[in-house]
């Protein structure tokens, strides 16, 4: 369309080498054009070749219309509540993380270790603590029946001469 | 962010607000799915707060925020790939069962017919995003939904302006091939 009645329209026609030349040098300048990153008057010398080019002008339709057609990429809306959950999940990890940790673990088996030992000394003293009750109860028991055969002898007085 | 470095919680809330839909926005158009792009935005906010202690303001916010994005969405891709009961129809097919949050532009207007053929459309573009190797999917992402300068993209992804430039042509080639006939 335009391409063409441009070039009718007196516009001086360059040697098919330069233009070829002249061409790949705009087309190189595409990315650069799309993403804004040509000074203005460059982007108007652009804009000028590529609507007057038979070359250039449907290539550069054809990239430009691509990059418009990415842009209907569907986007996405956080759902609601989003900030809420997010610290809530951070609370739940740090309270994880905090009895992950190495000296909680250390910790742990080493109160699991004390407890166990300390139980067991108890036991030990506790059994211990019985034989000798036990023991003394013995002996204890031994002294009275002593005791009670000397007070059976005492109960006789003096008639019994020991 | 500097309240945020010194700990404080309701300054995460604010930052969490202010950028929540450019997040979950980026992460969607690369992944396709609303429920886990919102999954992986948490997680992107979260480190935010626990590298927080890291972040020196000299260097922009935005552009620290989209590194960490599009390294989560780095990770998700390759947990995918290494889930093999995962399809690679799921891994780049859209879901079409109307995710939460999910929004179709000027669907509002639009007949029926006119809404199966956008929604059609936007499924190609969809898949035609997410197959572009991993660099230049970000890039496209940044460059044409965040409108972000080339020099911040290369910070993002860690390189070279003329990097990004390169990215972005060998992008839009490759998206001109996958939507012949769309524009
Ligand atoms: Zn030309």
């Amino acid at each position: 369309m335009a391409a063409t009645d441009r070039n009718f329209s007196g516009k001086p026609v360059l040697d098919e080498g330069v233009n070829k030349m002249n061409c790949a040098k705009f087309q190189n300048e595409f990315d650069d054009r799309l993403d804004g990153r040509l000074d203005p008057a460059r982007a108007l010398e652009f804009d000028a070749h590529t609507a007057g080019c038979p070359a250039c002008w449907p290539a550069w339709q054809a990239y430009r219309g691509m990059w418009e057609v990415v842009s209907r990429q569907p986007s996405v809306v956080p759902s609601f509540g989003f900030a809420q959950r997010t610290l809530r999940r951070l609370h739940e990890q740090a309270e994880r993380r905090f009895w992950q940790l190495p000296v909680f673990r250390w910790a742990t088996a080493m109160s699991l270790l004390i407890i166990v030992g300390v139980t067991g000394v108890m036991v030990c003293r506790q059994a211990e603590t019985s034989r000798r009750v036990a023991t003394y109860a013995a002996v204890q028991h031994d002294r009275l029946e002593d005791f009670d055969v000397i007070v059976s002898l005492d109960s006789l007085g003096g008639e019994t001469q020991l | 962010m500097l309240r945020v470095k010194a700990g404080d919680e309701e300054a995460l809330r604010e930052l969490i607000e202010r950028h929540q839909r450019a997040v979950i926005g980026v992460i969607y158009r690369a992944i396709g799915d609303a429920w886990e792009a919102e999954d992986i935005a948490q997680r992107v906010f979260i480190q935010v707060f626990r590298s927080a202690r890291r972040y020196k303001p000299t260097a922009k916010f935005t552009t620290w925020l989209y590194t960490i994005t599009h390294n989560a969405i780095r990770n998700e891709y390759r947990r995918r790939s290494r889930h093999a009961a995962e399809s690679f129809e799921a891994l780049t097919q859209p879901s079409e069962t109307g995710e939460p949050g999910a929004q179709l532009a000027d669907s509002r207007v639009m007949d029926p017919s006119q809404q199966v053929v956008e929604r059609e459309l936007q499924a190609k573009i969809q898949t035609a995003i997410q197959l572009l190797p991993e660099a230049q999917r970000t890039a496209v992402i940044l460059c044409r939904f965040e409108g972000l300068p080339y020099e911040e993209i290369a910070e993002v992804l860690d390189c070279t302006v003329s990097a990004v430039k390169s990215l972005l042509h060998r992008a839009r080639e490759t998206l001109k091939e996958k939507l012949y006939g769309c524009y």
